[in-house]
């Protein structure tokens, strides 16, 4: 055995075996943003139970030549392409978020103030004025109603609808969606201050009805029926949500709608932020795109809590009993976030106004309608 | 919070840079070019393809009279050879046809049909060729409920549609269906917002009604289950009033009042920096003698 011959090996093993060789800047790039997110999940607290999976799931696959994500030698999937194939892809993980979700939810502040529906539609408009957005900035129609959907504040249903339509922008318009949920009390205030009146920030809503048990257990079963039968193609998501309500609504089968909000949820959490962040790789990531979608899901937010905002105020001109028009801005369906931050914001215009209950029920309206305007966006492109 | 707002003006300049033409330009690129298969039915050709903007397969399906169609082709159409045109009109892609009239200088009667097409839809090709100036070719669209919309165009061999321009008993021609790009997007997204305001406004509706007819069930519930009602307020009956016994109050003389005082104030300090003379400690004894007798019932 040479020298030589043991040079040649030493250098073969150091070109086809290890990364280092095929480290380029965007691995680098993309690294150094895997950190970003991590520092903002693990420092900062911003939506750690989503950012930091995904924060670490860019981090593996931004190593060169990893057996992680794609097909291996011999035409197998690797770890997380099983993952991201068998949850994300097949759309299962966002629907059993869903139904996670559903066994969360108590509709009790919805049911008895159905008004607040048509908020939950209202804050909508920032998806659609998105959608046309970035159609001028040359995304396709799919691409551009994948980024809409991004104000709707709702994860799940933004994987759902974007691994329908777009896959290849999954991990930017998670990444955007996420982020700016966890945002949503620095980029809410200005924009109610600046839509709304003192004076209308101190508006007092009547206590809302108490809500019979066999209604909060008949809700999920009424409203499903109906939304299913307008939109049929929401039904993967509608039907989840409504599903795990129910099992919570019966109380029967407290086992099941407890795993469903905890250890099911949790399961499928892992998975979800780790096949969406390991979609991120720098030759698929590194483009202007998830720059312009990260900019495009800010404006997206904004007009959404405008929308929720100016819908109260739309409402207001009609009804005798004044909605306060802070609970506007809870239309978009980060929930409670959203509804907390107008709760907070109506404390600080009157101590005594208590707004929280009142700011749920648009809050869920939200989750409600931005699963609809996915269902209108997948139905369009049938 | 100092890093979320740097977050947010990051990004607000970022939209605002690639708002710049000559970024956002690049992104303009065909990911959606539909790729047709074409199978022969009759003397006609089938084409299933996934247009722009859809999910699913649709077919189109191609007919002559008064000639004998070969095999469509799809071909690109890049602005190189036909100037000022906008791919994104045509979502179902561009074809080049070779028709054979039965004579030359023939005319060939060229019918699209599809149930993709609808009223807007139009087939476009060369209607002027010094100019290179594309527009409508599509003659007669006809729409029959339940059949698919058809679409005909009458081309003359060596007329401005033919490619080669002569009467050379050979019709080649590129055309394309047409919607407009930005009138679907538009129009369909206004139909949507307003379509998810309807959607909720049905639940909102549906909720209502649930809500009064939940509403009347509980009140009858309460009819028919009254709650107790409550009867005559029960009497209040004053306690009759107790003259509380006198306490036998003791006597306690003066040495004897002063000697307790001195006594728990020893107790209460340890007798830290205090000396007694030994009339004073017998008197204090006494008193925190009686003091415990007192208190605690301490035999003395």
């Amino acid at each position: 055995m040479s020298w030589q011959y043991v040079l040649e090996l030493i250098q073969n093993i150091l070109i086809s075996q290890t990364g280092i060789p095929h480290m380029t800047w965007g691995h680098g790039i993309m690294l150094l943003i895997a950190l970003f997110f991590l520092y903002l999940a693990v420092a900062k607290g911003f939506e750690p139970l989503l950012l930091l999976p995904i924060g670490f799931g860019i981090f593996l696959v931004n190593f060169p030549i990893v057996p992680l994500m794609g097909l291996n030698a011999e035409g197998h999937m690797n770890l997380i392409e099983y993952f991201y194939q068998y949850g994300v892809a097949s759309e299962i993980i966002p629907c059993v978020i869903f139904l996670g979700l559903g066994a969360m939810t108590d509709f009790g502040p919805l049911i008895a103030n159905p008004k607040m529906l048509i908020i939950g539609a209202g804050a909508q408009l920032g998806v659609f004025v998105t959608y046309v957005g970035v159609l001028f900035f040359g995304f396709t129609l799919k691409e551009a109603a994948s980024v809409g959907i991004i104000g709707g504040a709702d994860g799940p249903t933004t994987i759902y609808l974007t691994a329908k339509l777009a896959p290849h922008l999954l991990g930017a318009n998670a990444l955007a969606a996420y982020s700016y949920m966890a945002m949503v009390p620095l980029i809410q205030p200005p924009i109610m201050r600046l839509m709304t009146t003192p004076e209308q920030r101190r508006i007092k809503m009547r206590q809302l009805r108490p809500v019979s048990a066999r209604e909060k257990l008949l809700f999920p079963l009424i409203g499903c029926a109906l939304i299913v039968l307008l939109i049929p193609m929401v039904a993967p998501l509608m039907g989840m949500f409504m599903f795990g309500n129910f099992m919570r609504e019966s109380m029967m089968v407290k086992r099941l709608s407890d795993t469903a909000q905890n250890s099911l949820m949790n399961i499928v959490t892992i998975f979800l932020g780790l096949s969406v962040g390991a979609t991120m790789q720098a030759e698929v990531f590194l483009n202007w795109k998830p720059l312009l979608i990260f900019g495009f899901g800010l404006l997206d937010f904004v007009v959404c809590t405008f929308g929720g905002i100016l819908t109260v105020h739309i409402m207001n001109l009609f009804l005798k009993e004044k909605i306060n028009p802070l609970i506007g801005s809870a239309g978009v369906s980060a929930v409670p976030m959203s509804a907390r931050v107008s709760h907070v914001e109506g404390l600080k215009a009157d101590p005594n106004n208590w707004l929280m209950m009142h700011a749920m029920a648009p809050n869920l309206a939200g989750v409600i309608g931005s699963a609809a305007a996915a269902g209108m966006m997948i139905a369009m492109f049938q | 919070m100092r890093l979320k707002q740097l977050y947010i003006w990051t990004m607000v300049t970022a939209l605002v840079l690639a708002s710049h033409s000559s970024l956002w330009a690049a992104f303009g690129e065909d990911i959606e070019k539909p790729k047709p298969v074409f199978t022969q039915e009759g003397t006609d050709w089938v084409t299933e393809l996934i247009p722009r903007g859809k999910s699913t397969p649709i077919q189109i399906r191609f007919h002559v009279d008064g000639g004998m169609l070969a095999k469509p082709v799809d071909t690109d159409f890049t602005d190189a050879n036909r100037p000022n045109i906008n791919w994104k009109n045509y979502r179902s892609g561009y074809f080049l046809l070779d028709i054979i009239p039965e004579s030359p200088g023939g005319e060939v009667s060229l019918t699209l049909s599809s149930n993709y097409f609808t009223s807007a839809t139009d087939i476009w090709g060369f209607t002027e060729r010094k100019t290179r100036t594309w527009g409508t070719i599509g003659i007669k669209t006809s729409s029959v409920k339940g059949e698919p919309t058809a679409i005909t165009s009458v081309i003359r061999d060596g007329s401005v549609l033919d490619e080669d321009g002569m009467a050379d008993g050979k019709i080649q021609i590129i055309i394309g269906p047409r919607d407009s790009f930005w009138g679907y997007a538009l129009g369909t997204l206004v139909i949507r917002f307003f379509g998810v305001f309807l959607v909720l406004s049905i639940l909102m509706i549906g909720m209502m009604l649930s809500g009064k007819i939940f509403e009347s069930m509980d009140a009858k519930k309460k009819a028919v289950f009254p709650a107790p009602i409550p009867g005559p307020a029960p009497v209040q009956y004053e306690p009759e009033a107790v003259e509380p016994e006198p306490v036998p109050v003791e006597e306690i003389p003066a040495d004897v009042a002063a000697a307790i005082g001195l006594g728990i104030h020893l107790y209460s300090n340890g007798g830290r920096n205090l000396r007694l003379s030994d009339d004073g400690m017998k008197a204090a004894a006494i008193g925190l003698a009686l003091h415990l007798q007192k208190t605690s019932g301490a035999e003395v």
